[in-house]
């Protein structure tokens, strides 16, 4: 939910350069072998059909799989990965280092 | 001898008798100046005059007469539609206004006029009265009812003035070093109040038969503001063509009252408008918006004005439609301003950055620029290996540095900007001052000549005491003398 409506409210804000879309994992079961999709929440990015790849710190560079409270952390990454792409990388590197997510 | 003696008394004879003489003809002169000062409108420095009529003599003069009765019979017959065909100008009507425009003035001149006589004759009896009422219709009936009264609270001054300014009067003239009046000069006095009230009237009128003609006269002023405040704005200018001459500031400020402080604060005074207040677009204005609605009415009024003076216009559509737009830009004053819209963020890179040049940048970037001995460091000779600092191939490689064959004799670090500056600061600072000396600093130099040199501080300070040498341009001078003021 606060995932949710952290991606709504940022929506408007990137509209430029990125389109957010929410998948239903429960319905479209295609894809949750291949991308690994058993978490409540996880954000993937994908520019020109290829998979952009995030060092986040936490190990897994493949997806966002917790929930941004900050939409301007959100921004960020979504824009981080945008310059990366366009630069044709496939692993960008977020501004925020996030393994210690955990640790409260 | 006996002749210059002689002559000399001839001579003192002839003074005496030529004194006397001019004495007269100066009894003369004075007596002829003073008539013609008196006969003189202008002129008011003279304060021995007595009689008001030899100061004023409009309501005496013909012309005045003549105006004035026309205005009489032409407010009796009330107005007459049929001239859109004739030219202005032969109109006898409108030469009868172009006089009567003439005439307020005159009369305004007159009033002024006689207000100063009565005030000259009043300040005997109550000087401070002149500064706190300053119009001068108000004084002229405030003293004609005041009369030699010295108590003034037997006086009702109810309705000639605000309460505030009553309030004021009356303690000043509790306080007044005015003595009363002999009863000629108090005659005199209450004499002039009644001329001027009598021009006051006699100007209201004139002023009421040029608003009721005022439709036909200039119809495009008279639609913007209103007849009643075109006719007073046509009688202060002097002529519609008169008032078409001014600029628009101006025509903001005919008819504006000067303010009296009577110790009240200008804080809250307003802004300096004057017959323009009276129109109806001013009064239905919101506050806010005043000044500058004020503004707008009267350029846009002096445009009509201009069209009228030209008879461009005769219907009046101009002054229609320049209401219209005095309407519409009010409104649009009024309105709320677009609410905020939650802008996107632009696509990053899209936008290059905006790189600047010129010498400034160039200068800057000097000072973190690649030196010469880094760029040798940076190369290598081909085939021979490089010498590093831990030797070996450990450390950090040395390049073509040291190397034969690098094309360079001699490779200086070469001083920096920055190394420049901080030198140059450090060189002013004074050898010699107690205790807070920079530990960089060094008294030794070398020099080719004499080799070691040891500065001596006291010439240093010598150098900038003399006053000789400019210290514009030394690198070392800084104030040569501060004086505490």
């Amino acid at each position: 939910m606060q995932m949710d409506e952290v991606l709504a409210s940022v929506a408007e804000k990137v509209k430029n350069f990125a389109v957010i879309y929410v998948v239903d994992i429960t319905e479209v079961l295609d894809f949750n072998t291949m991308y690994e999709l058993y978490d409540p929440s996880t954000v993937m990015f994908f520019f020109r059909n290829k998979h952009i790849m995030i060092d986040l710190g936490t190990g897994n560079n493949n997806k966002i799989n917790w929930a941004l409270k900050d939409k301007q952390e959100f921004i960020d990454i979504v824009e981080t990965v945008y310059r990366g792409a366009r630069k044709d990388r496939g692993l960008v590197i977020a501004p925020k280092d996030y393994s210690t997510k955990y640790r409260y | 001898m006996a002749t210059l003696a002689d002559s000399f008394l001839a001579d003192l004879d002839e003074l005496s008798d030529n004194e006397a003489d001019v004495l007269e003809e100066e009894n003369n002169d004075v007596a002829n100046m003073e008539e013609d000062i008196d006969g003189d409108l202008a002129d008011i420095e003279t304060l021995n005059y007595d009689d008001l009529d030899s100061v004023s003599k409009l309501q005496k003069s013909q012309r005045y007469i003549d105006i004035m009765q026309k205005v009489e019979d032409a407010l009796e017959k009330g107005s007459h539609i049929s001239n859109q065909g004739m030219v202005l100008e032969d109109d006898p009507e409108y030469q009868l206004i172009v006089d009567c425009n003439g005439l307020s003035v005159d009369i305004e001149n007159e009033i002024v006029i006689i207000h100063n006589f009565i005030r000259d004759k009043y300040r005997l009896k109550f000087p401070e009265l002149e500064s706190l009422v300053h119009h001068p219709i108000d004084y002229a009936r405030v003293v004609k009812k005041i009369g030699n009264e010295m108590d003034l609270t037997l006086v009702d001054l109810e309705g000639l003035l605000p309460s505030a300014i009553i309030m004021v009067v009356s303690v000043t003239a509790s306080t007044t070093s005015g003595k009363p009046l002999p009863e000629d000069v108090l005659q005199k006095t209450v004499d002039a109040c009644d001329r001027a009230l009598a021009l006051d009237t006699a100007k209201k009128k004139v002023l009421e038969f040029v608003e009721s003609r005022m439709g036909y006269i200039a119809p495009n002023l008279s639609t913007i503001v209103g007849s009643a405040v075109a006719a007073k704005l046509m009688g202060t200018a002097g002529g519609l063509s008169a008032l078409a001459k001014m600029p628009a500031c101006n025509v903001q400020l005919l008819g504006a009252k000067k303010k009296t402080l009577a110790g009240f604060s200008t804080a809250t005074s307003q802004f300096r408008v004057g017959y323009i207040e009276q129109t109806e677009i001013f009064q239905t204005t919101p506050p806010a918006l005043r000044s500058r609605a004020c503004r707008l009415l009267a350029s846009k009024a002096t445009l009509a004005a201009r069209i009228d003076s030209t008879r461009g216009d005769p219907l009046g559509n101009a002054g229609k439609t320049l209401k219209e737009e005095i309407h519409k830009k009010i409104e649009k004053w009024q309105e709320p301003p677009p609410a905020k819209q939650p802008k996107p963020l632009p696509v990053p890179d899209s936008e290059p950055k905006k790189k600047r040049g010129g010498r400034r940048l160039r200068k800057m970037k000097e000072r973190y620029a690649i030196t010469d001995m880094r760029k040798l460091a940076n190369r290598m000779q081909f085939g021979v290996p490089e010498e590093s600092s831990l030797g070996d191939g450990l450390g950090e490689g040395y390049g073509m540095l040291g190397q034969a064959g690098s094309g360079k004799l001699r490779v200086s670090i070469g001083q920096s900007k920055l190394a420049a500056k901080v030198a140059k600061k450090f060189k002013e600072k004074n050898y010699g001052s107690s205790g807070a000396t920079s530990g960089l600093t060094s008294s030794l130099a070398f020099t080719p000549v004499q080799g070691i040199e040891l500065t001596n501080p006291q010439a240093h300070a010598h150098q900038l005491g003399s006053g000789t040498q400019s210290t514009y341009f030394s690198e070392t001078g800084t104030f040569s003398k501060i004086k505490r003021t």
